[in-house]
């Protein structure tokens, strides 16, 4: 089926904030790994919600509180068909993907896991994939393990096959690095831990945003990804749970929303989803995100793919030809998402990203909430360039362009004694 | 002779002074480091002047810098040199830190001088 290929400059019409200037110059918006443009229709839909029918949901009887719960139920049933899942009850609504997965490490972990038990982790995973574990670990008297990487920045297989064993519980991966670029074999993976007794937790904030998923295809356990990092707006986060996990889980959060019957001592708990909703909801937001998921699915997550993919390759070989630049992660674009994270020489990546800046190109320095990658990939800190649906070739012409300024620049002052 | 260190785990900016004392006066700094453009000339540009200072006109000056670093409304009435050049790094907030890193590894420097005295 052939896809049909998106029309960057149409689209780019549906991004208000793209007319922007940053120091005189046309903002070249290249930091979407850490948070995307929002077309005009999520922004529509947000202030529609509170133009006309803002109202607390789940608990009126009155027209506007039918209209909010309404449109706030169809909204997950619009991410369960996004990602394929079964059915709406399989989607909870977070603040974002951090939450999820604490979610998923308080009520399951902290439930199932003793002292001795194993999680396997891998060395690429951003800090929100890694904390939430470590203080499982220190809790329950877990023990972590690490798949590392090879000099592709692809993980090793074989680390796999020999650390997923009869004490692992729990695999935790994410299907894209949020550095690298590398994109995980999470179906596979989930074969093997599903084969030796472990549940799979996938960290999809850079996935699901980029790719087409599906959580039956991939048959992991848990997913967590973020709106924001979609187009939607920030303070909503989705965890994916495989059927009948959800049921079994202790609380997360307790209050309102969550509860069946309460007396003063005890209660009991509402069925699931609600379950791990409590308290009032980002209600207009996981409106807006339904706006901004209907705009993905019109242009097609294939298409998406297709569009990233171009724009990956054309920049990973516009760096190399670069002789100061060291860009990480696999040079194939077929393995790889429209993250690209590279350094100039010598140079420190906040002076790189201070240059860009001020030919308007915003990237991002720093260590990207992967501590641990960047000392596995023998560095303290990365520039970042991360690509979307709005982004352009000739975008990354300026990204380049911003680059050889920062090597002329600082290309003198960097013969220090 | 004090060695003081700086650094910042976040982007791995380092810092390290040397600091020589005749009585109270601040007869030699010296400083190494690596990281940042700004962390780095930040050092180099402390060096120059705060030789030749006692301690306490060297924490004034400390304070000064500061302000000028987490103030952008702020402007220096005293004369402060090349460290001028640094104002435009408090429109930055996330830079401030690069800046700072030396003159915190010096006011660690002063602060143990002034504990061996």
């Amino acid at each position: 089926m052939a896809v049909r290929p998106i029309d960057v400059n149409l689209v780019r019409q549906d991004f208000p904030i793209l007319e922007r200037t940053v120091h005189g110059r046309p903002l070249v918006y290249l930091d979407n790994a850490a948070t995307t443009q929002k077309p005009r229709a999520v922004i529509d839909a947000l202030v529609r919600y509170y133009e006309n029918y803002n109202a607390n949901i789940h608990r009126g009887l009155h027209t506007l509180s039918e209209e909010a719960t309404a449109r706030y139920e169809e909204v997950r049933l619009k991410v369960a068909g996004f990602i394929g899942a079964p059915a709406p009850e399989s989607i909870v609504f977070t603040r974002n993907t951090t939450e999820s997965i604490n979610l998923v490490a308080h009520a399951w972990g902290r439930k199932y896991l003793r002292a001795g038990d194993e999680i396997v982790l891998t060395v690429m995973e951003h800090h929100s994939n890694l904390i939430p574990w470590q203080l499982l670990a220190r809790a329950t008297g877990a023990k972590l393990r690490f798949v590392d990487i090879d000099d592709d920045g692809r993980l090793l297989w074989d680390d796999f096959e020999r650390l997923v064993g009869p004490r692992t519980r729990v695999v935790a991966v994410t299907h894209m690095s949020n550095v690298l670029g590398t994109i995980n074999p999470v179906k596979e993976i989930t074969e093997l831990a599903h084969s030796r007794g472990a549940l799979v937790v996938v960290d999809a904030a850079q996935s699901v945003p980029h790719l087409p998923v599906d959580v039956q295809v991939l048959d992991c356990d848990f997913m967590a990804f973020s709106a924001h990092k979609m187009l939607g707006p920030t303070g909503v986060g989705v965890l994916y749970a495989r059927q009948g996990l959800l049921e079994e889980m202790d609380p997360f959060l307790g209050g309102g929303e969550m509860i069946s019957r309460v007396l003063l001592e005890e209660s009991t708990w509402n069925e699931v989803p609600w379950k791990y909703e409590a308290g009032t909801p980002n209600v207009a937001d996981v409106i807006a995100f339904g706006a901004a998921i209907q705009y993905l699915q019109g242009l097609g997550m294939d298409a998406v793919r297709a569009h990233e993919k171009e724009i990956t390759a054309y920049a990973l070989e516009a760096l190399a030809a670069l002789p100061e630049v060291v860009a990480y992660g696999p040079r194939d674009p077929e393995a790889r998402g429209g993250v690209v994270a590279f350094n100039l020489g010598d140079l420190h990546p906040h002076d790189v990203g201070t240059v860009l800046d001020r030919y308007g190109v915003a990237v991002r320095a720093g260590h990207h909430c992967a501590q641990p990658l960047m000392r596995r990939l023998g560095c303290v800190a990365t520039a970042r360039a991360s690509f979307y649906v709005y982004n352009r070739l000739d975008e990354v012409d300026a990204l380049v362009e911003g680059v050889r300024e920062a090597n002329r620049f600082f290309g003198h002052v960097a013969t220090r004694t | 002779m004090v060695v003081a260190e700086g650094y910042n785990p976040l982007c791995g900016d380092e810092v390290e002074l040397r600091l020589n004392f005749q009585g109270d006066t601040i007869s030699e700094v010296s400083f190494t480091g690596r990281g940042c453009s700004i962390s780095q000339a930040s050092g180099s540009m402390l060096t120059e002047a705060i030789k030749g200072k006692t301690a306490a006109q060297a924490r004034a000056l400390m304070a000064l810098f500061t302000r000028m670093m987490t103030d952008p409304e702020f402007v220096a009435q005293e004369d402060v040199g090349d460290l001028e050049a640094l104002q435009g790094v408090a429109k930055y907030p996330v830079r401030v830190k690069c800046a700072t890193l030396a003159w915190h590894a010096l006011q660690d420097g002063l602060d143990r001088h002034d504990g061996a005295a």
